[in-house]
């Protein structure tokens, strides 16, 4: 039976054959590799997620006038303190992802940082042990929802206070000082924000970074991810040409990849605080009395050192009380 | 006379034709389009044991353990040797393999990236595995689903046209078979014989002939069916068990990667084990997969991982209640650790003994396959040669008689 196909076969090729189609295989067009893009990508953001910044009808340097400071025993009954400390746990929003501030240490798998610190001093001051904390990785654009809904007790999260957030939750007292500033490839010739007119410029959505890159002069165009490593990622791969955002954040990219620098001066300032639903003024007065404490025993200046400066660490940022 | 030639060549050429046609077809199931369709199932399992794997080798964090690292290895080795098969089959889905065949080096450079940064200590490592697995559930997963399902297709095409009824060749048989009993009579007639024994062997020739044909197509038709309902069939739902598993594995370790206030994964994790293990009120994949087993070996493999998967469930309870009361690391042990009550062991046994049973479901395909192959193989040559047979003693007698009569 075989053979006899084979042989069918072969009378068949031959006559095909005599056609003169020798089956050569085509060559399509070139094919061009596409790079993938992280999960989330805008490009070019959104003007919603670009709106807002401007408003200046307000001090975000103000705050509530700090409690005086109850031991871990004995919190106020019926206060938010109070509630925190029967669950058992403080539950902190914070980013997985920015180096330096908040981030998973990738060799014990630990959110460890600045931000990090400061939160667990909060802890430290309910349950007289800063472990108690239960991390919440949210990305810049969950941190007032989250806030707002109850999901976390609080935010620490390298978060600018201005006029248009400090409308939607309360913050703290402003614990850092950190300003604008742009982070380009060591090969770049830009010398600043000033420079990328038409460039593409990333930051993280919902972000008070994305927001001033869109409303730069020089009319960068503003690419917003969900995490500030992803913006790293689309540095590497050629997918923007600079990341622009806190000085904070840059130098914790920075410190990821030798083949990048910070250039230009700070073009904005951002006023980093702890955010706080609106209704728990309790525990925003009882935070303010932590970070006070923090600065007045030394531990502010430890936390710098630790993880921000070995070169120095500045002094506090002003504070103001009113109400 | 010139009737009995005309018919009797047409009904030789079709019924042969047929014969052949049939026997390609379930060679081509048997040789190619079953292969590449085991290979396009393969393909798909392995990218996505690829990116689960490597989500769960990110949890365990600092330097991912070896067995992790190996089978993330193997899977893309058995992912490239797939795609390598199926790139050969001039049917195959053009274009979503060259979308697989573009992008997956990238893939596995984004994770090499991501492994490169880890070991240096950089959270930039994280967003590279979140790009690749972006990339894998996005594009690669979605070409290798079409892939998947163009060759599963042309093997059930291939297949239903082994089992074609000849019915173009029978017809010409009746017929055959009729002229030739018209021209016996007319031979009787005129010649006063009874019997023409040339005739009479024709009539018997062809008959034999139509129900070799039918006998040997009813014989490949039982394997060809068998070869589904034994074989291919609780193949296909056992890969899709399999590949839902794996989602499981994924969303569990993702959920503890993710960290977040974002319970997306935990609650597909909880979607899927429905899906396989069904509800109170609804029969789930693993149900109608030991309904549909044919065989008592496969369907106590079925049982055993219906038992571990309820285990993991109850263990995957215990960890999230873990996490969700702040006890991260005890969570992140549960998951990655090969302790007895973690998940990995139930995971793990559950995807070895669902491949087990993969396999041993495909040996049943491939031997229906060959069964029904053997029951088709004599039939094109027995056909022609009884069909000549007949042709020539028609010819003989006919020509006698009238040689006789004059």
């Amino acid at each position: 039976m075989k053979r006899l196909v084979v042989a069918v076969a072969a009378v068949s090729a031959l006559a095909l054959g005599g056609c003169g189609s020798t089956a050569a295989p085509v060559a399509g067009p070139v094919p061009v590799a596409s790079m993938p893009q992280p999960k989330g990508v805008a490009d070019p953001a959104k003007p919603s997620t670009a709106a807002g910044g401007a408003d200046t009808s307000c001090d975000p340097y103000a705050s509530l006038t700090p409690s005086t400071l109850p031991a871990p025993g004995s919190m106020p009954s019926g206060s938010t303190m109070a509630k925190i400390r029967q669950r058992g746990q403080l539950i902190v929003g914070v980013d997985q992802n920015t180096y330096l501030f908040g981030y998973r240490d990738p060799a014990t798998g630990n959110i460890v940082g600045s931000d990090i610190d400061i939160a667990r001093e909060v802890a430290r001051a309910i349950f007289g042990d800063p472990d108690r904390v239960r991390w919440v990785a949210i990305t810049a654009a969950q941190r007032i929802p989250d806030v707002q809904n109850g999901t976390v007790d609080m935010v620490v999260d390298t978060m600018t206070v201005n006029c248009d957030r400090l409308k939607q939750v309360r913050f703290s007292s402003i614990y850092y000082d950190a300003g604008q500033r742009v982070l380009v490839p060591v090969t770049s010739k830009a010398g600043g924000i000033e420079d990328l007119g038409g460039k593409k410029v990333c930051a993280a959505a919902g972000s008070t970074s994305i927001a001033n890159i869109a409303a730069a002069k020089s009319k960068p165009i503003p690419v917003a991810v969900a995490d500030w490593t992803d913006c790293l990622v689309m540095l590497q791969q050629n997918q923007v040409d600079a990341i622009s955002t806190d000085d904070t954040i840059l130098n914790g990219l920075q410190a990821q990849d030798p083949q990048t620098k910070l250039v230009g001066p700070a073009f904005t300032d951002e006023p980093y605080g702890i955010a706080i639903a609106k209704g728990n003024t309790d525990f925003v007065r009882f935070v303010n009395a932590v970070l006070q404490k923090i600065h007045s025993n030394g531990r502010w200046a430890e936390i710098y050192r630790t993880w921000l400066g070995p070169g120095g660490v500045p002094s506090p940022p002003r504070v103001t009380f009113e109400g | 006379m010139v009737a009995i030639l005309a018919i009797g060549l047409a009904y030789a050429a079709v019924a042969l034709a047929g014969a052949v046609q049939r026997d390609n077809a379930v060679d081509r199931m048997r040789t190619t389009s079953g292969p590449l369709t085991v290979s396009a199932q393969s393909l798909y399992r392995s990218l996505y044991d690829a990116d689960a794997t490597a989500a769960a080798a990110f949890l365990s964090g600092g330097t991912e353990p070896k067995e992790l690292r190996d089978r993330y290895d193997n899977d893309i080795a058995a992912a490239s040797a797939a795609l390598a098969d199926i790139s050969g089959d001039p049917t195959a889905n053009r274009s979503s393999i060259n979308t697989l065949t573009a992008n997956l080096p990238v893939y596995a450079g984004l994770v090499e990236t991501a492994r490169a940064d880890n070991r240096a200590g950089l959270p930039v490592g994280a967003a590279y595995l979140r790009e690749a697995s972006a990339l894998m559930h996005s594009t690669l997963l979605a070409a290798a689903t079409s892939v998947n399902r163009a060759e599963s297709d042309g093997m059930e095409a291939d297949r239903a046209a082994g089992a074609g009824f000849p019915w173009l060749a029978l017809p010409l048989g009746v017929a055959l078979v009729v002229v030739l009993l018209a021209t016996a009579r007319l031979l009787t007639r005129r010649t006063n014989r009874v019997f023409n024994i040339g005739v009479t062997t024709a009539v018997l020739a062809v008959a034999i002939s139509m129900i070799w044909m039918v006998a040997s197509w009813g014989a490949a038709t039982t394997h060809l069916n068998k070869a589904r309902t034994d074989g291919s069939a609780q193949v296909k739902n056992l890969v899709t068990i399999r590949i839902a598993v794996l989602e499981a594995r994924a969303d569990e370790s993702l959920t503890l990667v993710a960290r977040g206030s974002d319970t997306e994964f935990e609650q597909d994790f909880q979607q899927v084990l429905t899906r396989i293990l069904g509800k109170t009120n609804a029969t789930g994949f693993l149900t109608s997969a030991q309904a549909d087993a044919t065989d008592p070996a496969v369907r106590k493999l079925i049982s055993s991982v219906s038992t571990d998967l309820k285990g993991w469930q109850a263990a995957h309870k215990t960890l999230r209640q873990l996490d969700d009361a702040g006890d991260y690391p005890r969570a992140v042990q549960m998951a990655t650790q090969e302790r007895t009550g973690d998940t990995t062991p139930y995971f793990d046994r559950v995807d070895t003994n669902l491949a087990r049973a993969i396999d041993l479901t495909s040996k049943h395909f491939t031997a229906q396959g060959a069964a029904a192959a053997s029951a088709q193989g004599g039939e094109a040559a027995a056909v022609t040669v009884l069909i000549a047979l007949a042709l020539v003693a028609a010819t003989i007698g006919v020509q006698r008689r009238i040689a006789e009569y004059r």
